[in-house]
């Protein structure tokens, strides 16, 4: 019963429901502004013709299409032209000399001295580069990485929900999570009736739980809106079922991320569907993690503000490291490994990632360890909030 | 009088001072990290060029210095060459051989010596063809660098320490840049005014054209320091807007949730504490900024050579980033800090809006993270191109027009007051219950 008048708090606060609608004009913007029809159905009719894989004779068989003529249609003619490209430049599979160059690179004596870069972290990029090289292996082996489909600009389809789509949603889904649970922890606070609920420890404790299942309820909602919404909205008016169940992991696929750009190389076998199912999900345990830290630090701090401005901080902090130019590589791998940086290495997720990963799944392992730390931290305020003294 | 004192005591209250330096201090680092060396100004040939001759020369004067500033680098290039014995082994005897040396294939046959290989080997082009793609003969590609060849490009090619060095790149900028954008002043225009990669609106074309065919073109400014001075808009837009916001938007939420301001509100003198409120915030808004754009000033000025303080900012050496202002360096600088100020100001006005009528912290919150994303948005998209009064900067980039900027912070600020009228008037009649 405590739970559904929790509930019904949050419910009832409408600046709240104001917020999220302005959050779903300007999510309708943001699908809106990623139209890929042109490449899908360039793509579509080359494929229909040539097929969707690299193979002995694909090269004589799209230089066989005639160009669009390139006076009628100028995007048709660049589509042609750059995917006539992409065909000329396969060489049969990804390269392992890009990686081993780049790993040579980082391992340099003066590099390794000017990046700070000590013997715990050479030895896990040397296990990611070796992982790296073998799954190439494995993939090149299987035909994986040949698939035609991400040719042109069609990896930018990739890169624009993963990238710019994802890592909105996701960012605006924790921003509600955490004003959800700070509005429910100080709701007392602000109604100055916390005197009065809050007068017995068991008491306490029990509103607290509630409050804190109550917020979770409408945060789980709130991401299911935002998301469902946004990439609901974004897949029904792009036709992806050509690309849908195709292996990121194509020669032509690359992501874009503030330190460089580097080739789609995901550790399993992963499709187009399969990474947004997945990063979905793995973004749905991040907006637990934000949560938690709210809900923790909504708890020790009466103050609100103070609660959401030590969050605003901390991911103020990551950001702006992310943002700085690299004056060391240790910093930038490290980056990555806090909640901030996994929520902006979002399209390198599941994958290889070039400088923003140091071991492989580094997102789900490290999520996972934000998540336990949170919830140690939440068990620990919740402790204190029930036994601390009431002034 | 007293009211006001009172607010401002309550605005500088350690609760708003510390989040706010906070931010500074982290922006502050990050900016840092994109300062240039002043040290690296003092070395280029405009540095000397502007000390000797000074600033906003004539044509004659320009003619002056090309024959003498070109002949004396010239002479002490050659009077090092003359006591360097290993240089005198490679044939290098006068600048004349230097400059052949470092445009010739020497450094490629040192440092690609695997891909001239690939290239000897390759048939497919013949000698002529070869010589222009590699810059050299094939007799001189296949012959290996001697010892002596490697340890003087070592010494005095490649290292950037060596002095031999730095007077040939500086009076190789000299020279190219006199040869191509001052003497070929005309054809330079015209290509510039029908780029078609980077076109000028019909106001920027003006002003080029302005800027090409008036004496302003004669001015001579270093290009480190246009870019320094890119970096310190960017830095005091940026870091006084984040400071400013920190630091006064819980300020009216705070009376709201405490119940203050429905005591204040009770009477009718009580009522007009709200338009004091906003005064004290603009006070310590423009303070805040005061101060900040004072440290900025400062550490412009330190990194800035004083020679070049009454530079024009436009000029042959720099036309290809041209500015609307007319202005020296030293004005520019105050009239950035200007806006920037108007921005603050027109910024604390929303604020006002924002913290007076929210009234618990979630909604303080909510209702600024529109001015957050909008700002934020506009930061991330445009952050590296807010300097001010450039032809191509983010504000004249979306509207087309000189100073956009500072129309648009007047604009800001003329809306800025009129919300904040309308809120201070209904306050005086609203029903506080």
């Amino acid at each position: 019963m405590i739970i559904f008048s929790e509930i019904k708090k949050i419910v009832l606060f409408p600046a709240l429901w104001g917020f999220m609608a302005l959050l779903l004009v300007f999510n309708t913007m943001l699908v809106f502004g990623g139209d890929f029809s042109n490449e899908i159905d360039y793509i579509n009719a080359v494929t229909t013709v040539a097929g969707d894989e690299y193979g002995a004779d694909y090269l004589e068989r799209i230089e066989a299409i005639i160009p669009p003529d390139e006076n009628s249609d100028g995007m048709a003619d660049y589509l042609h032209r750059t995917m006539l490209g992409d065909a000329q430049s396969y060489s049969g599979g990804l390269q392992k000399s890009y990686f081993t160059e780049e790993y040579d690179g980082f391992t340099k004596a003066e590099w390794i001295k000017d990046n700070s870069l000590n013997k715990s972290l050479l030895s896990a990029l040397k296990n990611k580069y070796e992982k790296v090289k073998n799954t190439i292996a494995q993939k090149n082996a299987s035909g994986e990485t040949d698939s035609v489909v991400f040719a042109s600009r069609t990896s930018q389809i990739f890169g624009y929900a993963s990238g710019t789509m994802g890592r909105i949603l996701l960012a605006e889904s924790v921003v509600v999570a955490v004003l959800i649970i700070l509005f429910s922890v100080s709701y007392e606070h602000i109604s100055n009736t916390d005197l009065l609920l809050y007068s017995t420890k068991e008491g306490r404790k029990k509103l607290a739980q509630s409050k804190i299942t109550a917020a979770l309820i409408i945060a789980a909602a709130s991401f299911t809106m935002i998301f469902g919404y946004g990439y609901g909205l974004f897949f029904s008016l792009n036709d992806f079922s050509l690309i849908w169940d195709k292996p990121i992991s194509s020669v032509d696929n690359f992501v874009e991320l503030i330190s460089g750009r580097f080739p789609v190389v995901a550790w399993g076998k992963l499709t187009f569907g399969g990474y947004f199912i997945l990063s979905i999900l793995l973004s749905f345990v991040m907006m637990l993690v934000f949560f938690a830290f709210a809900a923790a630090l909504g708890l020790i701090f009466k103050d609100s503000y103070l609660a959401f401005g030590a969050i605003a901080f901390g991911a103020f902090v990551n950001i702006i490291l992310i943002f700085m130019p690299p004056f060391s590589l240790a910093v930038n791998f490290l980056v990555y490994l806090l909640p901030t940086g996994i929520l902006f290495s979002m399209p390198a997720w599941f994958q290889y990632g070039g400088t923003a990963t140091l071991f492989a799944y580094q997102e789900i392992r490290c999520t996972i360890l934000w998540l336990i730390v949170s919830v140690l931290m939440l068990a620990a305020s919740m402790r204190y909030f029930v036994k601390r003294d009431i002034k | 009088m007293k009211v006001i004192f009172a607010e401002l005591r309550k605005i500088f209250s350690l609760k708003n001072l510390i989040p706010m330096l906070l931010v500074f201090v982290v922006l502050f680092v990050f900016f840092d990290m994109y300062s240039i060396n002043a040290l690296e100004s003092e070395s280029s040939w405009e540095y000397d060029v502007v000390k000797e001759y000074g600033t906003n020369l004539s044509e004659e004067e320009i003619g002056k210095i090309r024959t003498e500033y070109g002949a004396k680098l010239t002479a002490e290039i050659n009077e090092l060459i003359a006591e360097s014995d290993l240089l005198k082994r490679v044939g290098v005897e006068k600048y004349e051989d230097y400059r052949e040396i470092q445009n010739g294939g020497l450094s490629i046959r040192i440092n690609q010596a695997e891909w001239v290989k690939e290239q000897l080997a390759d048939k497919s082009m013949n000698d002529e063809e070869f010589e222009r793609a590699m810059g050299m003969t094939r007799e001189e590609a296949s012959t290996p660098p001697t010892a002596d060849e490697i340890a003087a490009y070592e010494t005095y090619f490649s290292n950037p320490d060596s002095e031999i060095h730095q007077l040939a790149r500086k009076l190789g900028s000299f020279d190219s840049q006199v040869e191509y954008q001052y003497v070929k002043r005309y054809e330079l225009m015209e290509i510039m005014l029908s780029d078609d990669l980077s076109p000028l609106s019909k106001a920027g074309a003006e002003r080029l054209r302005e800027i090409f065919e008036t004496d302003e073109f004669c001015n001579i400014v270093d290009d480190d320091i246009t870019w320094k001075l890119n970096n310190f808009s960017i830095e005091i837009f940026i870091v006084t807007l984040a400071c400013v916001y920190v630091f006064l938007l819980p300020v009216l939420t705070r009376d709201n949730m405490t119940g203050v301001s429905y005591l204040q509100y009770a009477s009718k003198n009580g009522r007009k504490i709200l338009s004091k409120q906003l005064i004290s915030m603009l006070v310590a808004a423009t303070v805040v900024c005061s101060v900040i754009c004072g440290y900025d000033i400062i550490k412009a000025m330190i990194e800035i050579p004083s020679v070049f303080y009454d530079c024009k900012l436009n000029g042959f050496n720099s036309i290809y980033s041209h500015y609307w202002f007319r202005g020296t360096v030293l004005q520019y600088i105050f009239a950035v800090s200007g806006v920037v100020i108007l921005f603050n100001l027109a910024l604390t006005f929303f604020l006002f809006v924002v913290s007076h009528t929210s009234k618990n912290y979630i909604q303080l919150i909510i209702k600024s993270l529109p001015i957050v994303a909008v700002f934020g948005g506009y930061a991330f998209i445009y952050g590296e191109k807010t300097f001010m009064f450039k032809e191509h900067n983010a504000f004249s980039d979306v509207v087309p027009v000189a100073y956009a900027e500072a129309y648009l912070a007047a604009i800001l600020f003329i809306i800025g007051i009129a919300v904040s009228i309308i809120v201070i008037k209904r306050n005086k009649v609203r029903d506080i219950l």
